[in-house]
């Protein structure tokens, strides 16, 4: 009995001694997924400490809740999480046996980076589980729209500001930094000199800027001319259609102009049957359908023989930070992503 | 909006002129047919004026309620939300007056002068856009099963000793729970599980299964849990019917922690030590009473091991029910997740007046999952718990000829400590999505006594362990294949080999058809 109090004790003693005495000064956040991570690293510099609990390689909807998890959650100051519900068979529980009141939903340190995303397929009308494993507050997977990221990094940097003020503007900076990367990666430099990110920016959300490039001159030659980064390398998609497994590209493809024409996974979370696959190979034949896009964690079997059969091509796609080699950060997944989009369509 | 505005009031000018104009040449202007007219038209604008005006207030109203959603944010000039340091014409504090502040403020709120706890949050975090409020979670459970056995069906009831296992030959509704849980406010949670069960009689019995609170804010790592609620008693016993693997519940488990699991009305608290490695405390005290704790005050006139009952009144917090338990985690790659853990439980029986028992428990959780897998699959797990019961049966209610008086004589004979053990291991494999495949090995033993076959104690028949469905020598190799059409329903078929001493046969065969469907609001599962 004397042992095991004495146990208890030391225990207690453990839980007195200051959480890090090293990295006092660093917040910590933890991030559900990897883009986050990603994301919060490109806004936190060295005054924060980011710890992902899901990898990229993972399927985000299906996490174990491991014990492990909880001790990250345990001592964090700022919980990022992708919310819209894509991390609701895992998050809940971690967040529960943390005993971490900074990171509770509804306190300042539970940061659901959905907030301010233009949400897409939000479900309009009664849906419901016949549908399959539906997602009724809309798409969950925005991060694959770059110009969403810019979105998550000022959710991010104000929250930084908010658990750290005296670091305020040096998460502002970066934050700005972060934004005008994605810019000139997305438009391409010389574009944003010329016009200005935030120009930009509104134009592509608007859908105007093709419009706006084909008007507009600049030294004597059309702007469209001057468009690069992704928007360029994706130019050969724009209008194109192509069959992917899951709804976990609508972000990014509503961003590049692609259509989706079917998909392997007729509901979210059901195994598709048969006849409807052999259906999106007839589809493939008769579209002439040059590409079905998958994610490495799902059936590739499957994703193959669709391709094989309809004699298009398989391309597997990281869905998020991490998910193929390569794709180490927020920026370097969209060079992988539409470099592999390029290998089929062309620039 | 705005453009939508000047489209139907140029619309509707042009439906006024339009009217004015077929007015005017089907008959000859006429001075009052002008002024009548233009009073028309007049009515008419003001009219649609005033329609706008209705439906701009309305649209209004629309985007305020869904919290403004920009379409087009332009991040780069967006302000920050929240005030940086980037401003410093604000007469601030500086956080250590800040957190001095707080602290004062939080005694004047306590009422005392003691120091400051931490506040549960410091301000209200935005809501989230176009939310609703989220206030109860329900979800509907229902678990049936056919079943067979080559068992007579009276012994398959005493084979299949849970409180939800399939019994009888023909259909079984095991469970049907009603499942609601909640957000109380920012301190609290509640979660209630109200189960519905047909009895062989064919009536139906409804049951509190739990129903508690759980912190959410308290500091230093704790959490306390109070109400009606499962002991967290190793894996299985705090786990609902419809996240086991099998159809049935482990022998031991119906053995040692009662047909329906130990719970009962009780506080537990629980400590996320700050060790590098997951590490949890539970202690809990609940009472010790009743059909869902078997081992300790189980109902007055039942009979364990050919003892009855006694009524038993609580005279000392001894009389409670007390859980220890350590439940740690290790992950030794990233692909494998290991959950050892050891629990205690002492509290009295009901056998004597001061007769104790005390279940010391053992158990061990592995999973492994490939980080890339599909939804889930492929994994193999693999759960191990094995107890030991020990039963101090006390002196049991007879009058000892010779004594004279009624009651309980606690020199009585018959006094002896029983000490009964038990453990169940399972593997499950879930090699292609949608299926698994398990096995399980279950095996149970009481001690033989000196009670056994002695003599008659004022009890009806002489006590025979072997003969004990709940005592006996058992052990049984179950198989099972599940198929999962989704995450929310599950058809299983399970084989079960049963070797029991109680048997005349000794062996029996039992096949089972499992289905379970669920709707509502389905809450993640804990590892």
């Amino acid at each position: 009995m004397h042992k095991v109090i004495a146990f208890l004790v030391a225990l207690a003693a453990l839980a007195l001694l200051p959480a890090s005495a090293a990295a006092a000064d660093q917040l910590k956040v933890v991030a559900t997924l990897q883009d986050l991570a990603a994301i919060a690293t490109a806004v936190g510099g060295d005054r924060v400490e980011v710890t992902a609990v899901a990898s990229g390689v993972q399927d985000p909807h299906f996490v174990d809740p491991k014990p492990s998890y909880i001790v990250k959650l345990r001592d964090a100051d700022l919980l990022l999480v992708n919310g819209l519900e894509l991390e609701i068979g895992w998050v809940p529980p971690l967040v529960e046996g943390a005993r971490n009141p900074r990171i509770n939903p509804g306190a300042p340190g539970y940061v659901d980076c959905s907030r301010n995303i233009p949400v897409l397929e939000l479900p309009s009308g009664q849906v419901s589980r016949a549908e399959g494993d539906v997602h009724p507050l809309g798409n969950p997977h925005y991060l694959t729209d770059p110009l969403n990221g810019k979105i998550v990094a000022e959710t991010v940097a104000a929250a930084f500001a908010a658990a750290a003020p005296a670091s305020a503007d040096y998460f502002e900076e970066r934050k700005k930094e972060f934004q005008s990367a994605i810019d000139a990666a997305m438009f391409g430099k010389e574009l944003v000199d010329l016009v200005g990110g935030k120009k930009l920016d509104r134009l592509c959300r608007a859908g105007e800027l093709d419009a706006f490039l084909a008007a507009q001159e600049s030294g004597g030659a059309k702007l469209a001319a001057k468009l690069g980064g992704w928007l360029a390398t994706m130019r050969a998609c724009k209008g194109r259609r192509i069959v992917f497994y899951h709804r976990s590209y609508s972000y990014f493809n509503a961003r590049f102009g692609l259509a989706v024409a079917n998909f392997v996974e007729l509901k979210a979370g059901i195994q598709p049957g048969p006849g409807h696959l052999a259906e999106v190979v007839g589809q493939i034949l008769n579209e002439k359908i040059p590409m079905v896009g998958m994610h490495p964690f799902y059936d590739e079997k499957i994703g193959r023989m669709v391709a094989e059969k309809g004699g298009a091509r398989l391309v597997m796609l990281p869905l998020g930070v991490g998910g193929v080699e390569g794709a180490g950060d927020y920026l370097k997944f969209f060079d992988v992503v539409t470099d592999q989009f390029a290998s089929v369509f062309g620039k | 909006m705005r453009p939508l505005h000047a489209l139907l009031l140029v619309a509707g000018l042009f439906a006024a002129v339009a009217t004015a104009g077929d007015a005017a040449a089907q008959t000859p202007p006429a001075d009052s047919e002008t002024a009548r007219l233009r009073a028309e038209m007049d009515d008419m604008r003001r009219a649609f004026d005033a329609q706008m005006r209705a439906l701009q207030a309305r649209i209004d109203e629309l985007e305020k309620a869904r919290g403004a959603v920009p379409p087009a944010p332009a991040p780069a000039a967006a302000p920050a939300q929240p005030p940086t340091a980037a401003q410093p014409a604000k007469p601030g504090l500086s956080p250590e007056e800040q957190k001095k502040l707080e602290a004062e403020f939080a005694a004047a709120l306590a009422g005392d002068s003691k120091p400051a706890a931490p506040e549960p949050s410091r301000a209200a975090a935005p809501i989230a856009a176009a939310g609703a409020l989220k206030l109860i979670d329900i979800a509907f459970d229902l678990l049936s099963a056919g079943g067979f056995s080559t068992a007579r069906e009276a012994d398959m009831r005493r084979l299949q000793g849970g409180g939800h296992d399939p019994k009888n030959r023909g259909v079984t509704v095991q469970n049907a729970e009603l499942t609601l849980s909640g957000v109380v406010d920012p301190f609290l949670r509640g979660d209630a599980n109200i189960v519905l069960q047909i009895t062989e009689a064919g009536e139906t019995l409804v049951e509190l299964e739990e129903a508690y609170l759980t912190t959410l804010a308290l500091p230093a790592g704790l959490q306390v849990k109070a109400g009606q609620f499962y002991t967290a008693f190793g894996r299985l016993n705090a786990q609902h019917p419809h996240a086991w693997a099998f159809v049935d519940q482990p022998v031991v488990n119906s053995r040692f922690m009662s047909p329906d699991g130990l719970r009962n009305p009780g506080v537990q608290v629980s400590w996320l030590t700050p060790l590098p490695f997951f590490a949890e405390l539970v202690g809990s005290v609940q009472d010790a009473h009743g059909e869902t704790a078997t081992s300790f005050r189980f109902s007055p006139n039942e009979e364990v091991a050919g003892r009855v009952l006694l009524d038993r009144d609580v005279r000392s917090p001894a009389d409670l029910l007390y859980l220890a338990r350590l439940r740690t985690s290790f992950d030794p790659t990233d692909e494998i997740a290991l959950v050892p853990g050891v629990s205690a439980l002492f509290g009295p029986n009901a056998s004597g007046r001061d007769a104790r028992t005390q279940i010391y428990g053992v158990d061990l959780y592995a999973k492994w999952k490939p980080l890339v897998n599909e939804q889930g699959w492929p994994y193999v797990s693999w759960q191990t718990e094995a107890m030991l019961r020990r039963y101090e049966a006390g002196g049991i209610a007879v009058d000892v000829p010779g004594d004279g008086a009624d009651g309980v004589d606690t020199s009585a004979r018959g006094a002896e400590t029983l000490v009964d053990w038990g453990m169940y291991s399972q593997v499950v494999w879930g090699f292609a999505r949608p299926w698994s495949v398990g096995l399980r090995y279950d095996y149970a033993a009481g001690e033989h006594n000196e009670f056994d076959l002695g003599p008659n104690f004022g009890v009806d028949r002489a006590y025979d362990s072997a003969g004990d469905a709940l005592r006996d020598h058992r052990g049984r190799v179950s198989a099972d294949l599940t198929y999962y059409p989704s995450e929310f329903s599950k058809l299983r078929l399970q084989y079960n080999y049963d070797h029991s001493s109680f048997l005349d046969t000794e062996e029996s065969h039992g096949f089972f058809l499992q289905a379970e469907i669920l709707f509502g609001a389905h809450g993640a599962h804990k590892f």
